[in-house]
């Protein structure tokens, strides 16, 4: 009896914070007119190049830095995370829902990281990747937010600040995880 | 288990930040001759003289990154500080403005979101990065052997220094660093980090201005 309540009390608390920092007034895909494709795109392929400065997260520690998406061919991305300072520490390409590391540190490469890393932009360059996933799309019908999967890996998009069709801020968390991807639109400063 | 990773993953980011700041040099591959034993004291005497008569050094900085997935480089710009004995700053003014401060045994960075401090000596590999950034701006590259693998080549007017690690795992982010001084008057002209990701950044310094006054508050950590 008393496990059984020290149990329930945990999921009591499990299921408390997950409800915390959800979509609440989301829709789920089914209940929006795009249950049968056409959901608005948070990124545009058609670009070849995009760059983004990003600040990850995680209680308290952060990184900052640059990641450049390269597009290649009609299904092939290519992302690339570096420092302002100069180092990459991660390379990687997905084709559909395949995967292909080019480089990774050492102390990036784990399965877990990857994986989630992985499933956020899977979400990112195909919003309705997963059909269990709510929405809230402002007046233009542009997605402002999504949430897709529960538990730990919960994932917790918002999209702002729309140029050209396309949100120039874009902030990823991981609630239950305390990680936060957050990207702004950027330009390459070439030579 | 994921926090770990972060952790060391932060730790790892600014190990290597440290290795790329502090190899400022380099042109890759050149015409250059492996340097006799005798010319390569001569230039290591050279440079800690040099290092002797240098309390301060300003210079602005050129950051050039080489990507085989870019069909151009990206470049950032800045202004580059040292003080004796070991204060070094990275003072970044374009495209973003950002710096990378070390004080002692400290590591601060400051961007667009805060910033944040590290100590240096909690790890040994850090402590390694330290001494090796010391080494070159003190002019005691000789002493940083026993960790690194340097060789040294020279051309009519410059002095490649080669930076290998002996560390396997350092090796995997940091394949080798090339340092190129002015073969006259032994200042770092270039430094260049090639990574284990196969890209390379080149950081070219010049307008260098020596025992000047800097403000030490620039390098103040806390």
């Amino acid at each position: 009896m008393k496990h059984f309540a020290s149990i329930s009390l945990f999921f009591a608390i499990v299921i408390a914070i997950s409800g915390c920092s959800s979509l609440k007034d989301g829709v789920w895909l089914h209940s929006t007119q795009y249950a049968n494709g056409g959901i608005p795109l948070v990124y545009n392929s058609l670009e070849e190049l995009s760059v983004f400065d990003f600040i990850l997260t995680r209680k308290g520690n952060s990184i900052e830095g640059t990641v450049i998406i390269k597009s290649e061919g009609d299904s092939t991305k290519r992302i690339v995370m570096t420092s302002f300072f100069g180092m990459t520490f991660l390379d990687f390409e997905l084709n559909g829902s395949n995967i292909k590391i080019n480089y990774c540190i050492e102390q990036l490469n784990r399965e877990k990281v990857i994986l989630l890393l992985k499933k956020d932009f899977e979400i990112l360059f195909k919003p309705d990747h997963s059909k269990i996933t709510k929405y809230t799309f402002n007046p233009s019908l542009k997605i402002t937010a999504l949430q897709q999967g529960n538990g730990i890996t919960r994932t917790l998009m918002h999209f702002n600040n729309y140029i050209d069709n396309y949100p120039s801020e874009i902030l990823i968390s991981h609630p239950l995880l305390g990680i936060d991807l957050k990207m702004i639109k950027s330009i390459l400063n070439e030579n | 288990m994921k926090q770990n990773y972060l952790a060391r993953l932060f730790r790892v980011l600014y190990i290597t930040l440290i290795v790329l700041v502090v190899h400022t040099i380099p042109v890759w591959a050149q015409n250059n001759q492996v340097m006799a034993d005798a010319e390569i004291d001569s230039f290591l005497d050279k440079l800690s003289q040099r290092a002797s008569e240098v309390s301060t050094l300003s210079a602005r900085f050129e950051q050039v990154k080489k990507m085989e997935m870019l069909k151009g480089d990206m470049v950032s710009h800045g202004r580059f500080l040292y003080a004796k004995e070991n204060k070094v700053a990275f003072l970044y003014e374009k495209p973003g403005k950002y710096a990378m401060i070390m004080n002692g045994a400290y590591l601060k960075m400051e961007t667009a979101s805060g910033s944040s401090k590290m100590d240096l000596s909690a790890n040994p590999i850090m402590k390694q990065m330290q001494e090796l950034i010391t080494a070159v701006f003190t002019g005691s590259l000789n002493q940083s052997a026993g960790s690194y693998d340097i060789s040294f080549s020279h051309s009519e007017e410059e002095i490649v220094a080669s930076v290998k690690p002996r560390s396997a795992r350092l090796q995997s982010i940091i394949s080798i660093i090339r340092i190129v001084f002015e073969k006259n008057s032994a200042d770092v002209k270039e430094i260049s980090v090639k990574e284990g990701s196969g890209s390379t950044t080149k950081y070219r310094f010049y307008d260098q201005k020596i025992n000047q006054i800097i403000d030490n508050e620039t390098f103040r950590i806390n």
